[in-house]
């Protein structure tokens, strides 16, 4: 074996294709594997990112089988099973927005994994060939711990532009800071005040059981209390009252079933907390019991302890309800309701949860305990898997929290619409984020986390972002003014040339002013406009959705759509949307077309309302817009007209019909100003439905670029893999491979193998895959050799082999196996692979997704 | 020799008979001594099992004449003694008159248990009857636990109560017969501690006789010197009741039958002749037989109850006697065929009589004549089938005040109900992002659809409904045959599918379904559907029909946590994890109808 190799096959991770051999050429910088402890690194290309550095990271390590070197037929080996495929993508999914990182592939195109890194370690350092495989792999996934407070508020983002100042970067990781906290608490208050109503619900109820339950039991013990007064005197009252009350043969237990209306219970991590604090104030004894409390195969009194743990408080030996009555019999505790809460019914396993319910109940008579389970799915549900014993025992109650939908809508309004937090995303991004949460999640929690990346990217890729922390301290346009008037030169021009402004400049035709004082006072001008025009935006917005409310349509929709460009705009003021625009594709347009359907609609519906209900609808208007004394003033004229009509004499239906016209007439110029009639009121919907979009300098606050949240939201399958593995060479553009695709010994191992096996079918011959690997690795010469002394081999047998083949060879074709062993190995890992079964056991199953 | 048939049959006394034990024991003799004599006995028995047996199962034989004869005695006492009331004044006439005041007591309790209730109550006999362990079986919910506890707690004996529902494990259940018999309380103060530590059955059996003993102290301290006394004091000991509850589900602890075999015989094991032994449980004698050597309890069934109990028992909770009887002579024939469970019953049964009495909450002027009710149970036959299938009744959102206006908001709550029920046909009831719903139907027609058919299926979208359409076209025998296949399949069950296939059908359901979709953009209506239309519209051209992405997946994990996909194994390094479709044809439907999917296609047969 030559040195050169074995010193390759020593630093090549195992589980890694494209970080591979060295002494091959091929030169592949090991991204951010600052922690490699031998490895060299020949080519350090750290790409900027603002990851934490991968010293935070942690392993685990997996070892690989070093046994395997020297059997033949390695893969018949007892190994660990396969990863099964979805290990791997779930691993992959998310990997930019949660915490959890698994390397296995550096994508040197990708720009969002610069934290995937491979650690390879070796134990021993033996030039034995067997140790050669005695490596470990570390999986690494996120940092445990935040950075520190102060780390942040110094931290910057990284520069955009070349010649960019320091404090730039700093001055933006500032008002990202700022930004983003002001949308998450609004998000977070508004998601609570969502929950808010259910939670009083159920808190009456409670308090409501608890008094029933009293009355019942003196209702109930009533007929017994002249027998009851005798046996009490006959038995002097000496024994304490059971778990079995007199007359009370209905051991019911108190339960309400709190509907989530979604199925992924990622946003409902906090709705459980919520509650439980909630009740507390309300003094409520409260425990919550999580799924992870009714595991599979687990005694009862795995969920007792939990719940002894946090009512008593004290550290008990046994897992004993009588403990749980005791304390409840102390004085301090006693006369307020017991409420145990458990999150996701669906998660738990339902026999130990039917027996917690049966004992609960049992104990219902002495401790007033009340159960409050969040179910994911429906009732029907439920009945099918707690048997009927448990069923019967539950004295259920119905609370529904909001849907996901009706939540979104909520978040969406608070945080994009009525409020100005200086960030807004263009209409392209909003849609898109609207379909992903449709299509794929329907969590809060994510679109939140997406609201997160966009914001992060936004303020990564905008050099004047900076200035939206100003615009949102700024209480009057002066002030922004002389905020604006200490910017360097370059930022301003950097600002005057921005393509928004370039627009309005060419179109407005406008000649450009010199002069620091007179850009930094446009600059403040326009973004004091972009604030403003939000508020009239929002309004107007608003106004719509009630109409939109009568027609049956959804906020999300209208928001999308009165963010689009196009709708505001009349013909003659942009025939160009934003540059995101053009590269639109079809859905885009689709959908485009059917928001200009959509206002006609509206427009129609309002024609065909009726009185009241027009009425109704302007009081709401002139609620809404009671901050812009002009729309204020205009609703309020139509809203007299048609009252004054219909106080001025009983209404007719020709009456009805007239004011209806002259309504109908008068409002949608109002709201509704479409490009279809300018001539109409044009001023109103120009002026108001503007989104920030068509404004100049709406750069420095707007996003919209859909492709980088795609990038950053979308993860890739395990196709990915499957791809790189195949397009190694373009991935890793060495020198020695050829770009064009054709195999050779230079490849990594495990990518050629991996293209090896896609000339077989679903199931691999693992010999002629051998065979084929062979071949290529081995100089042609020495593999004739081979094969020639493998066929020589045949006729002689095992035995023979051995000792005809020289030394030389031997060792050869023993490295080559182990080589082959831990390619298919990878392979298995990676979950492309699996391994030969009992049944035949010279194949292997090539798992294909997609 | 003589003497040691004398000791013989003192010990069989003592342990299978309940009457001759206090004629052969004499009281002058010694406890210790009676003590040992009843150990030889247990020792002799072990040796001579198949003649004591006998001996025993005579015994029980002549046992129930006698307890008729006690019963009888007792009642026919009771009618002079009630009226006189001083009991204590008259020492031998208090205790039958006690005796026939607590059947009495019992009976209007426990109504329908009158037999049962008498035949308890002779077997306990006197406060110094020794008892043989008792097996007390029946269904649920046939007033077991509730007669044993009452008639314990009546007559003022001695006793513990422990269900080994609630102490689920043997430490538990010592512990806690333990603390009743001591009177031990927990408290803050002591930690929540019971009186003493007692892991296994022998720390129970040494300090269980301690605790005997204290009990009975505090039993004469509390309830002191009363006329009989005297009496008393001469007498051996009075039984001290330990009842145990749900023994059956000892059953299933880690060495539970042994434990049970020894709690049978706790009397000897622990050399207390004045133990009382009650096991109560749902399953009969030959359930809980545990082993050859352990000693056979004497079993007491207690039936079913008939209608007419049934009757009495829900009749006694109930403020309006005279309506609710003539709302049970209309329903309850109906009910108690599919159960008899006064519980089960009662619960279901109320949301009716909530229907039952509307028209006279309304002020309707219905009579309590037979027109009237004829009137009433018109009003209520829709809903009895429904509620006969309901296990789980879920009241609406809001919560009732009590009286008149609370029944009104019930009624007004219902009447939502129903419209939500009706609402119900069509929704889901709970939010699914797109992705998850197409899922749901790959894998259910996945489950439905045997993996060989797949390729004639989704390997042309035009194939699959072509193909259906000239199957269809076959002759009424085959359909009938293709029917009856159907049935059988779907009572068969889903079957398992890898991952790969569900996801390969995902795909192509999606991209085919997503192809049909733009030509329904042509209703332009202002209403959920054009809603609906538009979204698929842009579902269409959305990320559905891109590739795989790992968001899919995701949702894949999503769908097995909440159950609506099953996962045969849960170990990730397993080989081939193989998923099931948990879902009934009627939320496919519904989910089907939400994305506009024409799910029957796919299936075969239908």
């Amino acid at each position: 074996m030559n040195p050169t190799q074995r010193n390759s096959r020593r630093v090549s991770p195992p589980l890694l294709p494209v970080a591979g051999d060295k002494t091959k050429g091929c030169n592949i910088a090991n991204k951010q594997t600052g922690t490699t402890p031998r490895a060299p690194n020949p080519n350090p290309n750290p790409n900027p990112s603002f990851f934490p550095p991968t010293s935070e990271i942690r392993g685990v390590v997996l070892r690989l089988g070093a046994s395997l070197c020297g059997s033949p037929y390695p893969l018949s080996a007892p190994l660990p099973a396969p990863l099964p495929c979805l290990l791997l993508s779930f691993f992959f999914c998310r990997l930019y927005l949660s915490s959890v990182f698994f390397c296995l592939f550096v994508s040197s195109s990708s720009r969002k994994m610069p934290a995937f890194a491979v650690v390879a370690e070796e134990e021993h350092e033996e030039n034995d060939a067997t140790d050669l495989l005695h490596q470990s792999c570390f999986v690494l996934h996120g940092g445990g711990t935040a950075p520190k407070e102060e780390e942040v508020q110094q931290a910057s983002l990284p520069m955009i532009l070349e010649d960019e100042l320091q404090c730039c970067g700093m001055w933006r990781m500032q008002a990202f800071n700022i930004v983003w906290g002001r949308l998450e608490t609004l998000a977070q208050a508004t998601l609570e005040e969502q929950n808010e109503e259910s939670y009083k619900e159920i808190v009456r109820w409670v308090c409501n059981r608890q008094f029933c339950d009293a009355q019942q039991q003196l209702y109930r013990s009533a007929g017994f209390t002249a027998i009851h007064a005798i046996q009490q005197q006959e038995s002097g009252g000496i024994f304490k009252k059971g778990p079995h009350m007199v007359g009370s043969f209905e051991k019911q237990l108190h339960t309400g079933f709190l509907f989530l209306g979604g199925v992924d219970l990622s946003d409902h991590e906090n709705t459980f907390k919520g509650l439980a604090t909630y009740l507390r104030e309300h003094k409520c004894h409260v425990a919550r019991l999580l799924p992870c409390d009714l595991p599979v195969r687990c005694h009862i009194g795995v969920p007792l302890s939990s719940l002894l743990r946090q009512f008593v408080q004290v550290n008990v030996e046994t897992t004993d309800m009588e403990i749980l009555a005791a304390w409840y019999a102390e004085p301090s505790n006693s006369g307020h309701p017991v409420v145990i809460t458990i999150e996701n019914v669906e998660r738990c396993n339902s026999a130990i949860l039917a027996e917690l319910i049966v004992l609960l109940s049992e104990w219902s008579a002495e401790i007033p305990i009340v159960l409050v389970m969040g179910v994911a799915t429906t009732a029907d549900f439920l009945q099918g898997c707690l048997p009927s014993h448990a069923l019967a025992r539950l004295n259920a109650q119905r609370f529904d929290l909001k849907t996901p939908l009706e939540r979104l809508e909520a978040v969406v309004k608070a945080v994009l619409v009525e409020s100005f937090s200086a960030f807004e995303i263009g209409h392209g991004v909003a849609q898109f984020i609207t379909h992903f949460f449709l299509r794929h999640d329907l969590t809060i929690s994510s679109f939140i986390r997406s609201l997160k990346v966009v914001c992060m990217e936004h303020f990564c890729n905008e050099p004047l972002s900076f200035l939206s922390e100003q615009l949102l301290k700024c209480r009057s346009q002066v002030e922004l003014e002389n905020q604006c008037a200490t910017l360097p030169t370059d930022l301003l021009q950097l600002a005057e040339g921005l393509p928004s402004v370039k627009r309005h400049f060419s179109r407005s035709g406008a000649e450009e002013e010199d002069g620091n004082v007179c850009i930094s006072k446009h600059v403040a001008a326009r973004l004091w406009t972009l604030r403003e025009q939000k508020q009239l935006w929002s309004m107007a917005l608003l106004c719509v959705y009630e109409v939109g409310r009568h027609a049956g349509l959804r906020f999300l929709d209208l928001f999308c759509e009165a963010l689009h460009t196009t709708l505001s705009s009349s013909s003659e003021i942009e025939k160009v949307p934003a540059e995101s625009f053009l590269s639109s594709n079809l859905p885009q347009r689709m959908t485009s077309c059917g928001s200009s359907r959509g206002w006609q609609e509206l427009k129609l519906k309002i024609r065909e309302m009726s009185v009241p209900i027009l009425r109704s609808l302007l009081e709401e208007w002139k609620k809404i817009t009671s901050n812009s004394t002009k729309l204020h003033s205009e609703i309020s004229a139509v809203y007299n007209k048609i009252m004054g009509e219909e106080k001025l004499e009983h209404p007719t239906q020709s009456h009805m019909a007239t004011s209806r016209v002259g309504a109908t007439q008068a409002l949608p110029t109002v709201v509704l100003q479409t490009p279809d009639q300018p001539e109409n009121g044009s001023h109103l919907g120009q002026q108001y439905l503007v989104p920030c979009q068509a404004l100049p300098l709406h750069e420095i606050i707007c996003f919209k670029d859909v492709t980088l949240l795609k990038q950053a939201i979308t993860a890739d399958t395990r196709q990915k893999v499957e791809l790189d593995m195949l397009g190694s060479q373009l991935n890793l553009q060495c020198e020695c491979c050829s770009p064009d695709g054709a195999l050779s010994g230079s490849m990594h191992d495990t990518c050629l193998v991996y293209h090896l096996s896609q000339e077989h079918g679903e199931l691999i011959n693992v010999h002629d895959w051998y065979q084929s690997f062979t071949a290529i690795c081995c100089p042609p010469k020495a593999s004739s050799d081979k094969q020639m002394s493998k066929r020589k081999d045949r006729r002689k047998g095992k035995r023979g082999r051995v000792e005809a083949e020289s030394p030389t060879v031997l060792v050869d074709s023993t490295t080559l196996q182990a080589r082959f062993t831990r390619a298919t190995m990878e392979l298995q890992l990676v979950g492309l692979l699996r391994m030969p079964k009992k049944g035949c056991p010279d194949f292997a199953q090539r798992v294909v997704l997609g | 020799m003589s003497s040691l048939f004398v000791e013989l049959e003192s010990g069989l006394g003592s342990s299978g008979v309940l009457t001759r034990s206090r004629a052969t024991v004499s009281p002058k003799k010694p406890l210790d001594a009676i003590i040992s004599d009843l150990s030889d006995v247990a020792a002799l028995r072990r040796r001579t099992t198949s003649p004591c047996r006998e001996v025993v199962a005579a015994a029980e034989m002549r046992s129930p004449p006698f307890l008729g004869r006690s019963v009888k005695r007792t009642l026919g006492r009771e009618e002079g003694n009630i009226a006189t009331g001083g009991e204590r004044q008259c020492p031998p006439s208090s205790r039958w008159n006690s005796q026939a005041r607590i059947l009495k007591y019992m009976t209007e309790l426990f109504p329908g248990r009158t037999s049962e209730i008498g035949e308890l109550l002779s077997i306990l006999g006197e406060a110094c009857d020794c008892i043989p362990p008792l097996l007390l079986y029946g269904a649920a919910a046939t007033g077991k636990t509730s007669i044993v506890c009452e008639i314990v707690r009546v007559l003022g004996r001695p006793h513990a109560y422990a269900s080994c529902r609630t102490c689920h494990n043997p430490r538990l259940l010592f512990e806690s017969i333990l603390n009743q018999l001591v009177g031990h309380i927990r408290s803050a103060a002591n930690n929540y501690a019971s009186v003493r530590r007692c892991e296994r059955l022998p720390d129970f059996i040494e300090h269980l006789p301690g605790a005997c003993a204290e009990a009975m102290s505090c039993q004469k301290s509390i309830a002191p010197v009363s006329a009989p006394d005297k009496l008393q004091a001469e007498k051996p000991k009075e039984m001290v009741y330990l009842v145990i509850d749900n023994v059956e589900l000892m059953r299933d602890w880690s060495g539970g039958m042994m434990l049970l075999a020894a709690l049978f015989k706790l009397s000897e094991l622990t050399r207390l002749p004045y133990l009382g032994l009650l096991f109560i449980s749902r399953v009969g004698p030959d359930g809980i037989q545990a082993c050859v050597t352990s000693r056979e309890p004497l079993p007491l069934y207690f039936r079913d109850y008939n209608d007419s109990e049934l009757a009495q028992i829900l009749l006694l909770q109930q403020p309006n006697a005279e309506l609710y009887a003539s709302f049970l002579s209309a329903v309850l024939k109906t009910f108690s065929r599919a159960c008899r469970r006064v519980t089960e019953l009662s619960r279901s049964l109320e949301p009716l009589f909530q229907i039952y009495c509307e028209p006279i909450l309304r002020g309707a002027a219905v009579g309590p004549d037979d027109q009237g009710k004829r009137q009433r149970y018109g009003l209520l036959q829709p809903h009895i089938r429904p509620a006969l299938s309901q296990t789980l009744i879920i009241g609406g959102s809001t919560p009732d005040e009590q009286g008149s206006a609370g029944r009104r908001g019930r009624r007004k709550g219902h009447t939502k109900k129903t419209q939500f029920g009706g609402r119900d046909a069509n929704e889901l009831g709970f939010e699914l992002p797109m992705s998850s719903k197409y899922l749901l139907l790959a894998a259910y027609i996945a489950s439905r659809n045997a993996p060989t058919l797949d390729a004639s299926l989704f390997d042309s979208g035009e194939g699959a409904r072509s193909g259906g359409r000239r199957k269809r076209k076959s002759g009424a025998l085959a359909v009938e045959k293709k029917e009856a296949e159907a049935q059988k399949r779907q009572l068969r069950g889903p079957g398992s599918f890898p991952l790969e296939r569900m996801l390969a059908i995902f795909r192509c359901i999606v991209v085919e379904h997503d192809d049909r979709h733009p030509n329904s953009l042509s209703h332009l209506l202002p209403s959920e559907t054009s809603q609906q239309t538009e979204e698929a519209a842009a579902a269409a051209g959305g990320d559905l029909t891109e590739e795989l992405t790992a968001d899919v997946l995701m949702q894949v994990t999503t769908l097995v946590s909440v159950n609506l996909l099953y996962k045969n194994s849960t170990n990730p390094l397993e080989r081939l994890t193989r998923y099931c479709c948990n879902i009934d044809s009627e939320l496919i439907q519904k989910i089907a109808r939400s994305v506009n999917f024409p799910l029957s296609k796919y299936l075969l047969g239908g």
